[in-house]
């Protein structure tokens, strides 16, 4: 509901009750509505918008909070449970088993003699499809609840003007129309609002429009320049939610919020707008390859069994019942319920996983980049000298950065804190009362300085700036010289440049001050008038690195994770940080070396270089857009304004909890904790991941492609069916319940210390290779009960059916042993206990069912004791042969899983 | 003679089966030692013992090159 209505109606119709005016929210939320009235309110004079310049009174924004409800969108909260539940089941294996159920619903229930009828095949079926979607949703829903626990510890974070408590921090969501706020640069824009005033305020609007270049908002714009059929997001004096502050600062009135914002009515279109990674990707298309199998196998099937067994119907059943144990119900259970488990995992470690794939990116990624401030370093930033020119410690430098910090108002930087904190401390709060702020002009990364004009009691005005050392030397043209002030000379630069360089050996980080006095009497300064100013001095800080950065860094590298800093910093305090935190420097490129370079040339240095200094922020995207491709999966670690495209851009964008909001936003993971650690096991954990989905794909798509021989061969020679469709159902809700514990299976330490990518030609060379291997078994099988145990007729199919049964579910569950690691299984490697006690209790059940009244029931009969010494010959010889396969594999591919 | 022809036909699937399985180590073999995979594989799969004998006498060509 926009403010206008909002005010009418608790200005004017107080009387109404709530629910009234929830009504009226609910209705005002169509898309074409909401920009029609954006654009109206863009052109209503400021004073007919009916607001308070102090803001409202927390006891009205409350009441519009009951009314307007929180500030979120919709389609960013998790869906309800029962939604969720829904959604578990929704996939094109269940598609297809379900149709199954009705074929054979029909075939064996509705069309059947009435003493014929036979549920076994629809229960059965039913069972394997509720397994996979309650093991589903029962992960995912912990994964989503632990995540919202932990996102509610992720505070993004408004200023806000009320008229009872004045300007404070208040949570996004609790912001309701009608609301004063405060902008500045790093500022996620909470709400859509009206500008009421700015100061050189560029807005990246990308996250609505695409367009990377920030636009230019203002309080009082000529409206008519604006196009008639402009875009809404074109209204030079409006903001929206969704997008954010680059640089400058304003006041603006919110409008809307929530879901009757412009960005709710296009949430649908830009929530989750990424793209699919190649992991996605690879296991869709497994996916839809081993449908493709099915459906290519079935017709084959029923077409020779009934030309070979004449009965069309138990061909027809019997085909059906191969195109289930050829449907890979549990790969979306696997798949998600690993992805889930790897979440909540991390959650424990009090890490945010926004975007649950990216847990397995986070085991692919080989090339972390990191910012530096922030990130390696502490954010405990501390003013460590205050000094003049030539390196003395000078308290009216102290006192005019005070000042500069003091009054700005701009991005809310580490380093104003640790100023006004050394200030206050050396008692400077008190010069505040002598002196009035007239103007500001904020900060950007451009000109990577700000100031402030201020004038005294005397009306004696000041123009106070403070910033990067470089940029400061450009807008100076005096210097305050052994007590003079005197023409900035290029021996002054030289002296000051090497004064700066010995501090920022001592790892300091080193912020210029300069003033100027004679100043226009405007009262609207820019940043043209930051020119002819008078260099005071410096301030230098120290910004220890992070105790655990050494050791993360360390651990990365022996995980095959090689890490590249991307500072904007300059490459003196970046050097020194990387001594510190025993990073190795393979050579050191500069932003602007970079800028004269192509994409081609870049692809080169990418890899040789190991420390990126002075990097704008679309710098920083570009290295990562080179190294992914050159085929690396990238992650960025990143906490600031400047890093939030290369969090974007990265694979895996990581930030921490006290990252500027934009930052956090644009991450995939937020670390809470300070410990970077937790890098080190997201990598591990990531890894596991992919394995034990590997694990599935390989095994599944392998013995899937070995069946298909199995049955063929079974079609095309024996006079019966080697199996009843009843059976071939059993044994694979057998399967299906062994495969269930794959999640929770360890991986081998060899697997975990390589960056583990999707390879979907390993896929289809490992289904070649080792799926016939069973098949060879599954053959000799037949023989085995053909011929040495005599069930050679249609009379005595029972027993071959009963000898099969065993043996086929045997051999399919030992090979999860088998596969799972390219060690010499139970030997040199050994599955998790879930693993073991799940396949030993289903191999066990599966020996059992043939002697049960329910193995009677489907057509098993008991085995004779002889039978078992062969069992055990075949799946020793089974393990051997995949052995010995495996090894020949690993060979030639030097991989395996 | 209904069971011949199922001896026949399982025996021989299951003989192909096997011989094309063992026959990619004379494969792996040569190809460790610097030859092409595929001709070692198709003379594994004509004659196994002597594709397996050839491969294991073969000289190692990757050594020869680092001599």
């Amino acid at each position: 509901m926009n403010l206008i209505k909002i005010n009418k109606k608790f200005n004017t119709k107080l009387s109404k009750n709530i629910e009234q005016k929830k009504k009226a929210v609910r209705q005002s939320l169509n898309p074409l509505l909401i920009t029609d009235e954006l654009f109206r309110i863009s052109k209503v004079d400021l004073k007919n918008l009916c607001y308070d310049e102090n803001g409202l009174h927390s006891e009205e924004a409350k009441k519009r909070l009951s009314v307007c409800g929180p500030n979120e969108i919709a389609h960013e909260k998790a869906d309800p449970w029962y939604i969720q539940l829904i959604k578990s089941f929704i996939n094109p294996f269940n598609v297809v088993l379900m149709l199954l159920a009705v074929i054979s619903f029909i075939m064996d229930v509705v069309l059947a003699e009435p003493d014929e009828q036979s549920w076994e095949a629809v229960i059965i079926i039913t069972t394997m499809v509720t397994l996979s979607g309650i093991l589903r949703f029962i992960q995912e829903y912990r994964s989503n609840k632990s995540a919202e626990k932990l996102k509610a510890l992720v505070k993004t974070t408004a200023t806000v003007i009320r008229k009872d408590t004045g300007k404070h921090e208040i949570e996004m969501s609790k912001i309701v129309p009608g609301d004063i706020i405060m902008l500045s640069a790093g500022d996620m824009i909470p709400a859509d609002v009206r500008i009421l005033s700015s100061k050189d305020l560029f807005v990246s609007q990308s996250a609505l429009t695409g367009e990377s270049m920030p636009v230019e908002k203002f309080d009082t714009p000529d409206l008519s320049k604006t196009k008639e059929n402009c875009n809404v997001t074109d209204l030079p004096n409006m903001c929206f939610m969704g997008t954010n502050v680059t640089s400058g600062s304003a006041k603006a009135l919110v409008i809307a919020t929530g879901n009757s914002t412009y960005f709710g009515s296009m949430a649908k279109s830009i929530v989750g707008h990424r793209s699919q990674t190649s992991f996605d990707k690879g296991v869709n298309s497994v996916s839809w390859l081993l449908i493709r199998f099915m459906t290519v196998m079935v017709p084959i099937v029923f077409i020779i069994n009934g030309i070979t067994k004449g009965n069309w119907l138990e061909a027809f059943l019997f085909a059906l019942s191969v195109a289930v144990g050829l449907t890979p119900e549990m790969l979306p259970m696997v798949v998600n319920a690993n992805l889930a488990k790897g979440a909540v995992s991390m959650s424990k470690r009090k890490t945010v996983v926004k975007r649950l794939s990216s847990i397995q990116n986070f085991g692919a990624m080989d090339v972390l980049c990191t910012d530096k401030t922030g990130t390696l370093t502490r954010d405990e930033i501390v003013l460590e000298r205050h000094l003049d020119i030539h390196g003395n410690t000078d308290d009216r430098v102290l006192r005019h950065a005070y000042l500069n910090s003091y009054y700005q108002t701009g991005l809310k930087n580490l380093m104003d804190v640790a100023v006004l904190k050394y200030g206050n401390e050396k008692g400077f709060s008190e010069q505040t009362d002598k002196y009035q702020k007239v103007d500001e002009i904020p900060f950007d990364f451009k000109r990577r300085r700000m100031s402030v004009v201020l004038q005294n009691g005397d009306g004696k005005r000041q123009l106070v700036t403070k910033g990067a050392v470089e940029e400061m030397l450009a807008v100076c043209t005096f210097a305050e010289y052994q007590g003079n002030v005197v023409p900035l000379t290029e021996n002054i630069k030289n002296e000051v440049k090497e004064m700066v360089r010995r501090l920022n050996e001592d790892g300091m980080r080193v912020i210029a001050v300069a003033q100027k006095n004679n100043i226009p009497e405007d009262n609207s300064f820019g940043v043209k008038d930051e020119c002819e100013m008078v260099l005071m001095g410096y301030i230098g800080f120290l910004d220890p690195p992070k105790e655990t950065a050494s050791q993360a860094i360390a651990a990365l590298n022996e995980y095959g994770v090689k890490v590249k800093i991307l500072t904007g910093d300059n490459e003196i305090v970046t050097k020194k940080i990387c001594k510190e935190v025993g990073m190795p420097i393979d050579r050191i490129i500069m932003g602007y070396e970079i800028e004269s370079m192509s994409d081609e040339e870049l692809k080169i240095v990418v890899e040789k270089t190991n420390i990126f200094a002075k990097l704008t922020p679309e710098q920083k995207s570009r290295i990562i857009k080179v190294l992914q491709s050159n085929g690396h999966t990238v992650g960025f670690l990143g906490d600031g304004i400047n890093d939030a495209p290369a969090l974007k851009e990265a694979d895996v964008g990581i930030s921490v909890d006290t990252a500027v909001d934009i930052a956090k936003e644009s991450a995939d993971i937020i670390l809470l904790e300070k410990s970077l650690m937790v890098l080190e096991e997201g990598v591990v954990e990531g890894r596991k991941t992919f394995g034990n989905i590997m694990k599935y794909l390989k095994m599944t798509a392998s013995s899937n492609f070995g069946n298909v021989f199995s049955v063929l061969a079974a079609s095309a020679f024996l006079p019966f069916l080697p199996m009843m469709p009843i059976h071939l159902l059993v044994q694979n809700l057998l399967y299906d319940i062994s495969q269930t514990s794959i999640p929770w299976d360890n991986m081998d330490i060899e697997y975990l210390k390589v960056p583990r990518k999707w390879d979907a030609a390993s896929i289809k060379r490992f289904m070649l290779w080792i799926g016939p291997v069973s098949s060879v078994f599954d053959i000799t099988t037949y023989m085995l009960m053909f011929f040495v145990f005599g069930a050679n007729k249609p009379e005595l199919q029972s027993l071959f059916q009963s000898g099969w049964f065993i043996e086929g579910l045997l051999s399919q569950t030992l090979i999860v042993h088998m596969i799972r690691t390219p060690k010499i299984p139970f030997i040199q490697s050994r599955a998790s206990a879930p693993v073991l006690l799940l396949t030993a209790a289903i191999m066990g059940i599966g020996i059992i069912i043939p002697f049960t009244g329910f193995g009677a029931s489907i057509g098993l009969q008991p085995l004779p004791m002889n039978y078992f010494p062969w069992l055990a010959a075949t799946l020793l010889s089974y393990c051997l042969l995949t052995q010995i396969i495996k090894a020949a594999y690993i060979k030639k591919y030097n991989d395996f899983l | 003679m209904e069971n011949a022809k199922t001896f026949i036909g399982l025996a021989t699937t299951a003989y192909i089966m096997i011989v094309c399985l063992i026959s990619i180590w004379p494969g792996v073999i040569a190809e460790s030692k610097g030859r092409s995979f595929k001709p070692w594989y198709i003379a594994g799969i004509i004659c196994f013992p002597m594709a397996l004998l050839g491969s294991l006498l073969l000289r190692d060509l990757k050594k020869d090159t680092f001599n």
